[in-house]
């Protein structure tokens, strides 16, 4: 004996679904506001214009994004960036701990090359000759040691 | 002030407190020369070392922002407590910041941390 299959779109199918989907959809509609009233003991708030609370709510919300913003952004624009990467270094030499005057106060003017190039310091009066390290002096202490690296 | 022109005062400030705080952790000199080498790095660091008053106590690190260089060189004496592993290790963390674009905060980590190495107490007995 065969039974008929029972079809997907039998009506008993059909009502059962909507009998399942009842108090879903029950519960969607009677879901609202409470419908007890106030006591009265409570203050009866005056009403609020919609526009003022609007403002209120956003108002602070946005009020507080952008101090948020402000400080995180504001850091950052005033600690200054003195050196990129990226960017080439134009600064003059700086020597900390160095010699008073720097490299300029080495020998006066134009130290820098000077220091580069102690031949060329040969028979000149006006430079302290006790300030600037010679060729030799430089060999002299070949026992120093050091690194180097780039970046 | 735009990128890459100069240090400010407050810059100025750390590094010449970093090397302050350096020379009094291990009693050696410490000199930082920020600029560009003319010539070739190594023999202009020397002679920048050799000009400093006491230069074989001395620690001199040069740091070229436009050629991307950093030179240190050790005194005679300093190179006793101060070997050149390191001092490698130290350029090295200079090395890391100067990359990152921290050329203060990588001179004053580098000092330190080449004052840290040097400070090793000298053991006056052994096997």
């Amino acid at each position: 004996m065969n039974h008929a299959p029972h079809s997907p779109h039998s009506p008993a199918r059909r009502v059962a679904r909507l009998l399942a989907l009842t108090p879903a959809i029950a519960g969607v509609l009677l879901a609202g506001p409470a419908w007890a009233s106030a006591p009265d003991s409570w203050e009866s708030q005056p009403k609020v214009n919609l526009l003022y609370a609007v403002l209120l709510l956003g108002g602070i919300a946005a009020g507080l994004f952008v101090l948020i913003s402000l400080l995180v952004v504001l850091p950052g624009m005033v600690h200054h960036e003195s050196y990129q990467p990226a960017l080439s270094w134009r600064g003059g030499p700086e020597w900390f701990g160095g010699p008073r005057g720097g490299v300029e106060g080495l020998d006066g003017a134009a130290g820098l090359e000077k220091l580069n190039d102690p031949a060329g310091l040969e028979g000149r009066d006006d430079v302290s000759r006790q300030a600037i390290p010679s060729a030799e002096d430089a060999r002299d202490h070949a026992d120093r040691g050091g690194a180097s690296a780039r970046w | 002030m735009p990128a890459g022109e100069s240090f400010t005062d407050s810059e100025r400030f750390e590094i010449d407190k970093a090397i302050r705080d350096a020379e009094t952790m291990c009693r050696y000199e410490f000199s930082v020369y920020v600029g560009a080498s003319q010539g070739e790095t190594r023999p202009f660091a020397e002679r920048l070392h050799a000009a400093l008053i006491a230069p074989d106590r001395s620690v001199l690190v040069l740091v070229d922002p436009a050629a991307r260089i950093v030179e240190v060189v050790t005194g005679v004496e300093a190179r006793r407590v101060l070997d050149d592993p390191e001092v490698q290790l130290a350029v090295l963390s200079m090395q890391t910041a100067f990359a990152a674009g921290d050329l203060v905060g990588g001179i004053k980590r580098g000092v330190v941390q080449l004052a840290e190495h040097a400070r090793r107490p000298r053991l006056l007995h052994g096997s």
